[in-house]
């Protein structure tokens, strides 16, 4: 009898055992895999878009005033230099405004609204920008 | 270089860029309302290369400059559809780890968990001010996405900000947002400029803002918490993200999550740093600059405390500072620069007769570098700032004024300290903004 009580407790134990193990196996399982259905908000934000319209373009540069604008770092200026040296060779009645001459701060980024209506005032046609990174 | 308000006044324009930063550019356009500009690529680098090799780049993109201001016509691309600012929800069936992997797949975060942004949270976090949800705070650059109130308690939720953080939220995009602060220009420039946030007054032991040892480090949920939704709002919202629009080199940690300390006003032996600007000590005031990466130096030996600020002074003006050729002294060049003492440096300073004036004064005077010993062509800048000749051997320091050093005191014991400094296309000066009118 005391071998059969022993046997019964053993086995008690098992399934006691096997039952916890079953109950955290689901846990686990349910703290894994816990699929739902989740009610989310965008978080990028609407761009509210007002069109610009892109000034007219030139059909030749011969005739008209160039304005050149370099963005402050090393060589902008050189570049546009060099451009500038072969739109006086290459075309004719070619004026060429060095803005970072005139108007030192128009490298300045965002530009002042002064320094805009500076060069405005110089009334070129065009304006090449050159960065220098 | 935004060469767009010349076109609004009607003259036309080319922009040379190089083939790296040209995603840069186009992303930039398109958030204002610009689907198309006349571009014309060059390769890699323009600076830090021979007279004659930028010369001979300029031979070879002659042709395209001339065509591109003759012959170009923009493309028409269709932009995003103008509509009112407004958040859109939607449904979502998946995980936790779903949501975040979803969230990152979009470019709705930045690859650290987040909290999803379920309408209850967001309804609560909202308790956290009295703003009104659809109030326009801001159309972040460069991208122009609409932030509204509700909008960066989104944010916020995702930061896993508590409400009652909101108006220090709140107050700190408002310093964002200032024309002054030139945030565009910071934020996607090849600098790793990124935001530094110092909040004073009672709201910081209030909240449980961080100010004594280990504030700029993390573990402190305010300020991580509050600096990440910077961040997230500043890559999602406005799109400052690399490799297009922020050129961030390499960048560093705090263009993820933004430093966000409070003064320790309790060991700062002077006036605290919203006093001496200017407010009442029990005033909750938010400063905001943009700038970094912060650099820290120690003096663990010397004996005197001009020694020390020699050390400091030596730290302010390192060589490879970006700018350091431009703070011409008294030509209003160059941005604040932040000297954020330790709790222990600044007790020793006090109490070797130092005041905040003098410090300034002496790292003006002593934090300088020659003109010879910092970049190449240092000399041409500096004398087309200054109007006049220099030589290699002229002194440049820090800052262009002693007025420009803040000094600040954060952290707490130890013989450490650091140095913020600015970047050209930032700030000139930080912004300071009472953080009553956001709660």
């Amino acid at each position: 009898m005391l071998v059969a009580k022993g046997r019964e407790k053993r086995e008690m134990k098992r399934l006691r055992i096997g039952r916890s193990h079953s109950k955290q196996q689901t846990k686990a399982k349910s703290l894994k895999e816990v699929i739902q259905q989740w009610n989310l908000l965008n978080p990028e934000g609407a761009i509210p878009v007002k069109l610009v319209k892109l000034a007219p373009r030139l059909n030749t540069l011969e005739g008209k005033t160039i304005g050149f604008r370099a963005n402050g770092k090393q060589n902008s200026d050189h570049f546009l230099n060099r451009i500038a040296e072969l739109l006086t060779k290459q075309l004719k009645d070619v004026k060429i405004i060095k803005l970072w001459e005139v108007v030192p701060s128009s490298f300045d980024y965002p530009p002042k609204p002064e320094d805009i209506q500076k060069i405005a005032q110089l009334k070129p046609d065009i304006i090449i920008g050159s960065q220098g990174d | 270089m935004n060469q767009i308000d010349f076109e609004k006044l009607g003259i036309p324009t080319v922009t040379v860029v190089t083939n790296s930063f040209v995603g840069d550019a186009k992303a930039s356009v398109l958030g204002i309302g610009v689907s198309d500009m006349a571009f014309v690529v060059v390769p890699h680098p323009m600076g830090g290369i021979s007279l004659d090799a930028i010369r001979a780049k300029a031979d070879a993109a002659f042709p395209d400059i001339l065509k591109a201001a003759t012959q170009w016509k923009p493309t028409v691309t269709k932009l995003p559809p103008a509509k009112s600012p407004y958040v859109k929800s939607s449904k979502f069936t998946g995980t936790y780890a779903d949501v975040n992997k979803m969230f990152f797949e979009k470019g709705w975060s930045m690859g650290l968990p987040i909290v999803p942004p379920t309408p209850e949270l967001v309804r609560a976090m909202l308790k956290g001010t009295s703003h009104h949800p659809d109030e326009i705070l801001w159309e972040v650059p460069p991208r122009g996405g609409a932030l509204t109130v509700k909008l960066a308690a989104i944010h916020a939720v995702m930061a896993g900000c508590r409400p009652e953080y909101m108006p220090v939220l709140l107050a700190a995009i408002d310093g964002l947002r200032s024309d002054k602060m030139s945030w565009r220009s910071a934020t996607t420039t090849t600098h790793p400029n990124s935001p530094l946030v110092i909040v004073n007054g009672p709201i910081v032991k209030e909240l449980g803002i961080a100010y004594n040892t280990g504030a700029a480090g993390g573990c402190y949920l305010p300020n991580v918490s509050i600096g990440n939704a910077i961040c997230l709002i500043a890559r999602v919202v406005g799109g400052a993200k690399p490799p297009d629009a922020d050129k961030s080199t390499l960048g560093y940690p705090g263009n993820m999550i933004a430093t966000v300390i409070g003064e320790n006003e309790d060991a700062n032996p002077w006036e605290p740093y919203h006093v001496e600007k200017g407010y009442k000590k029990s005033d909750d005031i938010v400063t905001v600059t943009v700038g970094g990466p912060p650099v820290n130096w120690q003096d663990h030996s010397s004996t005197t405390m001009e020694q020390v600020m020699r050390v400091a002074a030596g730290t302010v003006n390192y060589p490879g500072q970006n700018g350091s050729c431009y703070r011409t002294p008294f030509q209003g060049w160059g941005g604040d620069v932040f000297f954020i003492l330790s709790a222990e440096f600044a007790s020793l300073l006090k109490k070797d007769g130092w005041t905040k004036d003098s410090i300034r004064k002496f790292l003006f005077e002593n934090g300088r570098h020659s003109i010879g010993e910092l970049q190449a062509e240092c000399v041409e800048i500096v004398e087309k700032r200054l109007g006049s000749k220099v030589t290699a051997e002229t002194l440049l320091p820090a800052s262009s004024s002693p007025e420009q050093i803040q000094i600040v005191v954060s952290g707490g014991m130890g013989k450490q300290s650091q140095y913020w400094p600015t970047c050209p296309g930032g700030p000139d000066h930080a912004i300071m903004i009472n953080i009553d009118a956001w709660k």
